[in-house]
């Protein structure tokens, strides 16, 4: 009791750094680590890479005046020369310096083109769209298909195991710009089965975005050509996947123990068979929803519709470099936060990922 | 035993059934267009299609200048905030809108713009010369070219606006007519700062000036302002359409026969499908000859309004030396078959170029004499010719090819812009014909934004660009496009001397500086030393040919007859030969009242 004065703070610091030791060796800690490395790496290459591309924002301005509006070359070059502040002369660190900065600080400046328009506030008012159509587009696919998928393992070697691998094949193969261009000139122009003036666009003029019913059922009016689109196109591999992993789970001995057991099939599906089928598809999924602008450029141009993958193809034509730094910093980190959710949730689904990746060493 | 077993349907699994299905149909009523959209039924409506950028990219600044203003690059600006006058091409004069009046004072250096009477803003305030004045203050922050042509702009009383020329030139009368006037009420604080500054002896390359227009620039007015028929609603934007509405007490209110313009967002593929479901009645987007058949098939009307533009072949002698004589170049105009080129680009739109002399063959009656006229060597096509002049030069054909007089063979690329349609099927139709002729040719697709740069750089052999001027009447526009612009005086600023082609060069006549001639064009206040000008350069350019115009562009303007819109005039009628991107025939056969809904 005497000693115990002097002997605790030397315990204590050293219990500390344990903890402190086991906290950023741990599993979590260490794919955090890796996620903002990850995202630096990204904006930093994105940085270089947009700048890359042939032509400034100056320059490819002044061409597009002279060459789309038939402006003389001193009038484009005036006008370039009153409204952009960016200099492309400027040392390219100095430039990456200032834009590291903002980016700690959440700031990823302004657009050159709509100055005093900040980046976040321009991205923020297209990216909601692509989530709601890509995200719900992605999950109806990813749910359809896994039932879908179980459903041909379960009658393998049938009629309906053929028809859905060769529809499912067929489906995913087709390139989703292009089945968005066949919806519009088949159902739209031809048979004249889709009002698509009508269904242009995120939502109908004249109506304001707010949470009523109307306002949902108006934006799901809109998104249900791009929606449909996602879902036919990528149905395909959700389907053959859950089929491939559900037929190998199907042969586990624990789904022959549960069936010697007498348990009824439907709760061996489900309870024995689905949720062990189902693991190669979570991972799948996060990364999926990961990578919905990439998905999205073509489809919404072609539809019109007020998201992000149009915007990303507006900025990269015409080089505003901030919003497409932006853009794809945010998309960065989507796709990373997804994969770091997958995985920490992964390893609560499947805890031999713990077990090797040394969360309990 | 790996089958489902479909036993009967229990209680709970019955509920599971009904509870999916009501589920789905739910999802299913979920999706429908909102009671409260905009119906626009029952209104006499004018579908038109230009793109634009939403809110907050998109914004209501519409002065010149500026990016991404809605609607504000394009000619249905006109239908919100009409300028002073617009210009009929065929009749050389203008069309007072918002002027009663203009005169030109040659002895005093003074241009005098009179305004209507009576014209009120949406705002309910008069429009005056006020207005005017302070959108002038506002263009000379934004370095608008007009102010290159003057020293001051006043109002002398509430309707008339003075320029004092600086620089006086019969070129700034369509600076101060076809420049729309915006409201003092919006942009007079701005106006008032801007003279202000200048005043104060700086001007906008001060710190002050950089400042007041990274300031100015961020404005954002939250509609525009407007003194035409029509005022953009703008609870009906979306990133699909936008909808004009009659604004009664604008100008030509009571003549405009149509209560709603409907604009639909896109560019040439995304209103294509559009046009075909007949929901659009005008678009000027530059469609292919193949959609172009598929309108005629549906019955949509093609209006072919001149462009007074089209594609050329552009050497680069500073990587092609060889081509620095004349003559090989009157080879490559002789061999290639223009109309082949222009009806494979653009179809009926593509017009082979007959006169060759630097600008519209549609101007060239104005602007030379017939004397004149018949000096131009019109280039028909004759491929015996064009091996008499490559031979004279030293060039020869062995078997299938060619050699150069340097003995090297005759091997080129022709660059275009691969994703312009139009451009592509000229570069790769050059360059069939020119291998066809003998010499090793290969056409080259670049992306757009590279080829650009490329054509500034000089990063090329051969190229297809533009030639010609769609915007500005005057010859002196379409002559600096290719031997300013894209040769070595504008070039050297991206790094690149273009075409390199000299511009001290002699002719048949003598020597001739293309650099004084070519400014003097445009320059003075006085047209017959202006045409003694444009004579000298035309017929030199038709001589040496630092570019090799092949076709004159048309434009390929769907319009929709029968639906909303009665009819347009016959294809003879002068105002078709109204140039679409400068002075928009449909907009001012609007604001005349000539364009009927059914």
């Amino acid at each position: 009791m005497i000693a115990a004065p002097t002997t605790a703070p030397e315990i204590r610091p050293v219990r500390l750094r344990r903890i402190t030791v086991r906290a950023f060796r741990s599993y979590p800690a260490r794919r955090l680590g890796k996620a903002v490395l990850t995202v630096y790496l990204v904006a930093t290459g994105t940085f270089f890479l947009v700048r890359m591309l042939p032509g400034n924002p100056v320059e490819v301005f002044i061409n597009t005046q002279m060459s789309q509006y038939g402006v003389s070359y001193q009038e484009a070059a005036s006008q370039a020369a009153g409204l952009f502040s960016f200099d492309p002369s400027r040392p390219l660190l100095v430039q990456y310096g200032e834009y590291l900065a903002g980016m700690a600080h959440g700031d990823f400046g302004h657009s050159l083109l709509a100055p005093g328009t900040t980046v976040l506030d321009i991205v923020f008012s297209y990216l909601p769209w692509t989530v709601f159509s890509v995200g719900l587009g992605v999950l109806l696919s990813c749910g359809l298909g896994s039932l879908l998928g179980m459903l041909m393992a379960y009658r393998r070697g049938g009629w309906l195991d053929h028809a859905l691998s060769l529809i499912g094949s067929l489906l995913h193969s087709i390139p989703n710009y292009l089945l968005a261009m066949l919806i519009v000139v088949f159902l739209g122009v031809r048979l004249e089965i889709l009002p698509i003036a009508q269904m242009r666009g995120a939502y109908s003029p004249g109506v304001t975005p707010e949470f009523s019913f109307d306002f949902i059922s108006d934006a799901m009016y809109h998104a249900s050509l791009p929606i449909t689109v996602y879902v036919l196109t990528t149905i395909g591999g959700w389907m053959l996947v859950m089929k491939a992993s559900t037929v190998e789970t199907l042969g586990e001995d624990y789904v022959t123990v549960a069936r010697a057991r007498g348990l009824p099939d439907r709760r061996i599906a489900a309870s024995y068979v689905g949720r062990n089928a189902v693991l190669p598809v979570f991972p799948q999924l996060a990364i999926t929803l990961g990578f919905v602008v990439g998905g999205s450029i073509l489809v919404e141009q072609v539809f019109q519709y007020q998201g992000i993958g149009f915007l990303l193809l507006q900025s990269v034509q015409r080089r505003d470099y901030p919003v497409l730094q932006g853009i794809l910093l945010i998309v960065t980190i989507a796709v990373v936060a997804a994969n770091l959710v997958s995985d920490l949730l992964y390893s609560r689904l499947d805890p031999r990922v713990r077990g090797a990746g040394g969360e309990g060493s | 035993m790996t089958d489902i077993h479909m036993t009967t349907v229990s209680r709970r699994r019955a509920l599971q059934l009904f509870g999916g299905g009501a589920a789905g149909l739910a999802f299913l009523a979920a999706c429908s267009r909102s009671s409260k959209a905009t119906d626009t039924k029952g209104s006499k409506e004018f579908h038109g299609a230009w793109p634009f950028s939403v809110p907050p990219k998109g914004h209501f600044n519409e002065l010149p200048g500026m990016v991404d203003m809605i609607i504000g690059d394009g000619p249905y600006l006109d239908l919100l905030v009409p300028p002073p006058a617009m210009y009929l091409w065929k009749e050389k004069t203008y069309q007072g809108l918002m002027a009663e009046s203009w005169t030109l004072d040659a002895t005093a250096k003074t241009y005098t713009v009179k305004l209507r009477t009576g014209l009120k803003w949406s705002d309910g305030k008069p429009v005056t010369s006020k207005d005017m004045v302070s959108t002038w203050w506002c263009l000379r922050l934004m370095r608008n070219e007009g102010w290159s042509y003057i020293s001051k702009v006043e109002a002398t009383d509430d309707q008339t606006v003075v320029f004092t020329l600086s620089n006086p030139s019969t070129v700034f009368e369509r600076y101060a007519l076809r420049t729309q006037i915006f409201s003092d009420a919006v942009y007079g604080e701005w106006a008032t700062k801007t003279k202000a500054l200048f005043d104060g002896g700086k001007d906008v390359d001060s710190p002050e000036g950089t400042q007041l227009n990274t300031d100015f620039q961020k404005l954002r007015p939250a509609a525009v302002t407007t003194s035409g028929p029509f005022t953009i609603d703008v609870k009906s934007i979306t990133n699909a359409q936008l909808t004009l509405v009659k604004s009664p007490t604008g100008y030509a209110a009571d003549k405009v026969d149509f209560d709603k313009v409907v604009l639909y967002n896109g560019e040439t593929p995304d209103v294509t499908p559009l046009v075909l479901a007949k929901n659009v009645d005008y678009a000027t987007h530059g469609f292919p000859p193949a959609t172009t058949k598929e309108f005629t098939a549906k019955g949509i009307r093609i209006l072919k309004p001149p462009v007074y533009s089209g594609a050329g072949l552009y050497l680069n002698l500073g990587k092609l030396p060889q081509f620095k004589d004349p003559k090989a170049r009157q080879a490559l105009a002789y061999l290639l078959k223009r109309d082949e080129v222009g009806s494979v680009s653009l179809g009926d739109s593509g017009k082979a170029v007959k006169y060759m002399a630097g600008f519209s063959d549609l101007q060239v009656p104005d602007w030379l004499s017939a004397e004149d006229m018949g000096k131009l060597n019109t280039y028909e096509n004759n491929a015996q010719k064009a091996e008499e002049l490559l031979t004279s030069i030293g060039w020869k054909k062995s078997g299938g090819g060619w050699t150069m007089a340097d003995g090297k063979p005759a091997a080129f690329d022709v660059s275009y812009h691969a994703e312009y349609a139009d451009f592509s099927a000229t570069g790769q139709n050059v360059a069939q014909q020119l291998a066809a002729f003998g010499f090793k040719t290969v056409g080259k697709g670049v992306t757009y934004s590279q080829m650009d740069v490329d054509l500034y750089k000089g990063n090329y052999q051969m190229a297809i660009q533009t030639w010609g001027s769609s915007k500005h009447p005057n010859p002196h526009f379409a002559f600096v496009q290719p031997l300013f612009t894209y040769n070595y005086p504008v070039a050297a600023n991206q790094g690149g001397r273009g075409i390199d082609f000299d511009l001290k060069q002699t002719t048949s006549a003598g020597p001739i500086d293309f650099k004084t001639l070519v400014e003097a064009a445009g320059a003075g206040l006085d047209e017959a030393t202006q045409k003694a000008s444009v004579t000298k350069v035309a017929l030199a350019f038709n001589e040496l040919l630092p570019v090799v115009p092949l076709y004159e562009r048309y434009g390929n303007n769907p319009a929709l007859e029968g639906t909303r819109v009665a009819a347009w005039p016959a294809d003879d009628d002068p105002i078709l030969l109204n140039a679409p991107y400068a002075d928009n025939f449909t907009i001012m056969l609007m604001l005349d009242g000539r364009l009927k809904s059914v």
